[in-house]
């Protein structure tokens, strides 16, 4: 993945940074994630498993994510599946997030947001 | 502790995974497994956070479904990987935007179809809107209106509410029940003066708690307190309403501490309610709020403040914290059944206690059941309404089939198609949905404006909240999808070749079918209809011709508030004898009469009457039986037959012995078989009764309603136990001029200060007891012409529907050698076996469902054949009507052109 096809990524769906930052900690499972964005501190997102499952795949499809079967099990059932960031997806999220800052100056310049 | 793990198999898994069979299969099959995980955990711990937290797993979930018609779309996209950008919205609009272009084609056929949902919903919403006011609606300007209660004593078979004493209702508010605050209220009409002409106007006599129980602050100055409640020497004070602060003061602040006379008695206006509180009953309309231990000062009766035989006061209350409506009704009945028991009462009194609702809980059954009768008019209408839109969206769809049939062939998706074709049936239905509820916030206005000739102010607000705008929604997108499914599921019924090649398939004979079906329901519907019109219209025929006991012919009623001038009984008996001589000398008048009571006109009196000597055996010795106190002309005023016996005389005054006349019913009640004129009673009570002297036989009458079962009824001099209320009776000449004038005249000049309540000609104070009668027959009737009017449209589709896609058969046929008459036979034959099949379906439901309107109907049968009969007659006719044109189409069929054709 070159630096032009991460720049073709910007500006980063909401949603999805959402989902990179998520996973920028450590890998998570489903369920596991829609807490995190449930619970996020300065943005909630309620995402239904469904929504959130079909834009893991679309990430998935854009190669900012990987899925591998994780160490834990359902009660009886097969291993539970863990979304992990690439390093496609790494970069993706650290270029929104300076791109972001930059956006972030800029307002502050302009006293659009308080220093 | 083990944990044990919950079943896979619990109830709210299977919900979500057929909630799951709404995405398309290769998703399910993809996905499914982490999807249930998910849910797993998150209901497992939505079940630790308790209701709110499986709201909002409810909540999430349901949003969640807008990510079904991205799957379905990515599912039927040739793209392996499509874009998901794009808002689930987009096809949305698309499809509503294509809806409007179709609408635009059809102009008058939508029109037309929008017109008849907005008439069905329009119909549906303002009743629903008039059930909200009288049987749901929280009162304005009231704090947490959940939290209240009403309080009533049951009757011995806990079949009637009754009202408590002002000791019981004291006993009550001081027992520990769970109930935070419980107020009495009574309403009494009263003279309202500020110097000029006195008004008659209603006040709302309440305990001193009364604002505090409902939550309500003052608009201006101080509501009432607790210590208001100080007896007859307290203070006098009131609150004035808002709109009459507004009416009377011009809103001007400076009204708070002025004076105004209530019943000729100075009060002061301690403050102002806030505006829009109308006091917390449906449809009274309050002018003033008044200490409820004022009363011997406001009205002219007895002192009942002292008195435990007397029940009057209703009770409101606000359940505590804690409380609860159960164990608040234990609490309560504990104490009531005590008191019942020393106050001599036979059985044990039981409270009930429950939720607040706007009518009183005696009126609530009756009105929710002459509403419901009329909400099913309504939904018949909207049915009606319904089944005509879904016709025309099938005709539509088959003018479409060749367009559909091209699309489906370049492969669109079946369900993109079908959502397509709902969509348009719900715009269509929200279109008529938006009409519908103008045309209901009109008609709750006008109704809002009615006032009931009955002669108390009554203020009507029927404004449509947002409760019954839901609901009205709901019923308009239900419908709309439901309409719009049968006919979509038809359209989209892949037939590709032959619909490309323009033939008649076997889908749209099915289509016919359906266009068939749907026309026998509105025939059905309609049949309902006029059947409920029909038999009101008999009904209240029928009401016209009973035998109500006396001739309610030119005869004028005037009744007039006594209560508010507070006379002694004395007084009153001696301004009726003025009254009734003045009025006798007018002209034109026949012969005019006093009483206290007028029949038929909302209402009864009750007392007791006993028979010496059957003390013994209990509930033998006392009956309860209707009265009225009558001066010696009222017989001949009403001209109400006596059978045997005399009328009163002048000379049966106060100081004579005490006389009755009593009527048939209760004469065989008292002594059967026997002559009654001689006997004698004990009035008022089997104690300390009044020994009086039966003197006539008067004939059966009706008193509280047409049509009652003969009720017991004793009528005594007005001279001897008149001095309550008083009305006039006067019997005009034939051809005499309208007396009110000089009627109004004679109590002006008699007493200025009096107000008078109604001044009516009798047949209508008769009218306003079929009031209820003639709304439902006045709905049904226009209702029915509506759904005659759809019923026959849709007919004539049908047919010439059905006449141009049998052309070809009807030419063969004619040029075979078949005779005019064999085609229209062949036609009519169509037309006649639906409207059949329509008229047995109604006239079955109109059979069972008619049976409710018994009540209404004066002993006309629920299945009168006249009405049925009628009605058959009147579809015979319609459907032939409906069948003309279709016949005559079919008749000009030329069957060379046809045959030649292909």
């Amino acid at each position: 993945m070159t630096e032009r096809d991460v720049k073709a990524q910007l500006p980063v769906p909401p949603r999805t940074f959402a989902i990179l930052l998520a996973l920028a900690e450590e890998p998570k499972h489903g369920y596991g994630l829609m807490r995190e964005l449930q619970e996020n501190p300065v943005e909630q997102w309620l995402l239904g498993p469904a929504t959130l499952y079909r834009t893991l795949k679309q990430m998935e499809g854009e190669g900012l994510i990987t899925t591998a079967a994780g160490p834990d099990r359902e009660s009886d059932g097969p291993p539970r599946r863990y979304y992990t960031l690439t390093g496609f997806g790494r970069r993706v999220g650290e270029v929104e997030a300076a791109r972001m800052r930059g956006l972030v100056a800029r307002a502050e310049q302009f006293r659009l947001a308080n220093r | 502790m083990d944990i044990v793990p919950e079943p896979t198999g619990s109830v709210a898994e299977s919900c979500y995974r057929l909630v799951l069979r709404l995405y398309p299969r290769r998703f399910r099959e993809e996905a499914e497994r982490e999807l249930l995980d998910s849910f797993r955990s998150s209901w497992a711990e939505a079940r630790r956070g308790g209701v709110a937290a499986r709201i909002r797993l409810g909540a999430v979930l349901l949003f969640d479904l807008r990510s079904v018609p991205l799957e379905w779309r990515a599912a039927l996209s040739p793209s392996p990987h499509p874009r998901t950008g794009a808002p689930p919205v987009d096809s949305f609009f698309q499809d509503v935007r294509y809806a409007l272009r179709s609408f635009r084609t059809a102009p008058t056929v939508t029109l037309v179809a929008a017109l008849t949902i907005a008439i069905g919903i329009g119909a549906t919403t303002t009743i629903m809107g008039v059930a909200n006011a009288f049987l749901l609606r929280a009162p304005a300007g009231v704090t947490d209106p959940g939290r209240l209660v009403t309080v009533h004593a049951l009757s011995d078979d806990g079949s009637s509410f009754h009202a408590f004493s002002w000791l019981d209702y004291r006993d009550l508010a001081a027992t520990e029940s769970g109930i935070s605050d419980l107020a009495a209220y009574s309403v009494a009409p009263v003279s309202l003066s500020t110097g000029g002409e006195p008004d008659l106007k209603l006040a709302m006599e309440v305990s001193g708690n009364y604002f505090r129980t409902l939550g309500v602050k003052p608009g201006l100055g101080r509501l009432l307190l607790p210590s208001d409640d100080m007896g007859a020497g307290g203070a006098r004070v009131l609150v004035l309403s808002h709109a009459e602060w507004r009416q009377r003061f011009a809103g001007d602040p400076g009204a708070v501490g002025r004076t105004v006379l209530l019943n000729g008695n100075p009060f002061t206006i301690i403050g102002i309610a806030p505006r829009g509180f109308q006091g917390h009953v449906a449809a009274l309309d309050p002018s003033m709020w008044v200490p409820v231990t004022l009363d011997p000062v406001i009205s002219n009766r007895p002192n009942l403040l002292e008195s435990r035989q007397n029940s009057w006061l209703e009770i409101v209350g606000r359940l505590g914290p804690s409380g609860q409506r159960v164990t608040a009704g234990a609490a309560l009945s504990a104490v009531s059944v005590r008191l019942g028991r020393s106050e001599g009462l036979t059985f044990d009194r039981r409270v009930d206690v429950r939720a607040y609702a706007p009518l009183p809980a005696s009126a609530i059954l009756p009105a929710a059941g002459f509403l419901g009768i009329l909400l099913l008019l309504a939904l018949l209408v909207l049915l009606i309404a319904s089944a005509n839109v879904a016709n025309v969206l099938l005709a539509r769809a088959s003018a479409r089939a060749r367009e559909i049939a091209v699309r489906l062939a370049l492969g669109a998706g079946r369900s993109r198609l079908m959502r397509q074709l709902i969509t348009e049936s719900v715009a269509l239905f929200l279109v008529g949905g938006v009409g519908g509820t103008l045309l209901a916030v009109w008609a709750t206005n006008a109704l809002s404006g009615f006032h009931p000739p009955v002669g108390i102010p009554l203020a009507f607000d029927f404004a449509l909240d947002p409760r019954v705008l839901l609901v009205a929604l709901a019923v308009t997108l239900g419908t709309g999808v439901a309409f719009g499914l049968v006919p979509a599921l038809q359209a989209t019924r892949p037939d590709l070749v032959r619909s490309l090649k323009d033939e008649p398939s076997l889908a749209r004979m099915g289509k016919l079918r359906l266009r068939g079906a749907f026309v026998a329901a509105q025939v059905a519907g309609t049949t309902l209809l006029l059947v409920t019109a029909g038999l009101f219209v008999r009904g209240l025929a029928r009401a016209g011709t009973i035998d109500v006991g006396f001739q309610p012919g030119p005869v004028y009623t005037v009744s007039l508030w006594m209560q508010v001038r507070n006379l002694e009984p004395a007084a009153v008996r001696a301004f009726a004898g003025r009254l009734e001589e003045r009025t006798a000398g007018i002209p034109g008048v026949q012969v005019a009469g006093t009483t206290d009571f007028l029949p038929l006109n909302n209402g009864n009196q009750q007392t007791v009457v006993a028979l010496a000597g059957r003390e013994d055996r209990a509930n033998v010795g006392w009956f309860q039986t209707d009265y009225a106190a009558v001066s010696p002309s009222y017989f001949s005023a009403m001209q109400l037959p006596l059978i045997r016996g005399r009328t009163f005389a002048p000379a049966d005054r106060d100081s004579a012995p005490s006389v009755a006349i009593i009527n048939q019913t209760l004469a065989e009640r008292l002594w059967p078989g026997e002559e009654p004129v001689g006997k004698t009673l004990l009035f008022g009570s089997l104690k300390d009764g009044v020994p009086t002297v039966v003197v006539g036989l008067a004939r059966n009458a009706s008193y509280r309603s047409i049509g009652e079962d003969p009720l017991p009824m004793i009528y005594l001099p007005f001279a001897q136990q008149g001095g309550r209320s008083l009305a006039l009776v006067v019997r005009m000449k034939p051809g005499a001029p309208d007396p009110a004038p000089a009627l109004r005249e004679a109590v002006r000049q008699l007493d200025p200060a009096l107000p008078i309540g109604q001044l009516a000609p009798m047949d209508q104070v008769v009218g306003v007891a079929l009031l209820p009668n003639r709304i439902a027959m006045g709905l049904a009737l226009l209702f029915g012409a509506t759904g005659l009017l759809l019923a026959a449209v849709g007919l004539y589709g049908v047919l010439s529907y059905m006449v141009s896609r049998r052309r070809r058969e009807i030419g063969i046929r004619m040029a075979l050698g078949a005779a005019a008459t064999d085609v229209r036979k062949l036609v009519l034959n169509d037309g006649l076996r639906l409207v059949l099949i329509g008229l047995t379906i109604g006239f079955a439901a109109a059979a069972g469902v008619s049976r409710l309107l018994r009540s209404f109907l004066f002993g006309v049968s629920p299945v009168d054949p006249l009405t049925y009969g009628g009605i058959a007659l009147i579809f015979a006719a319609v459907a032939a009507l409906a069948c003309l044109v279709p016949v005559r189409r079919a008749l000009r069929t030329e069957p060379l052109e046809v045959l030649r054709h292909d």
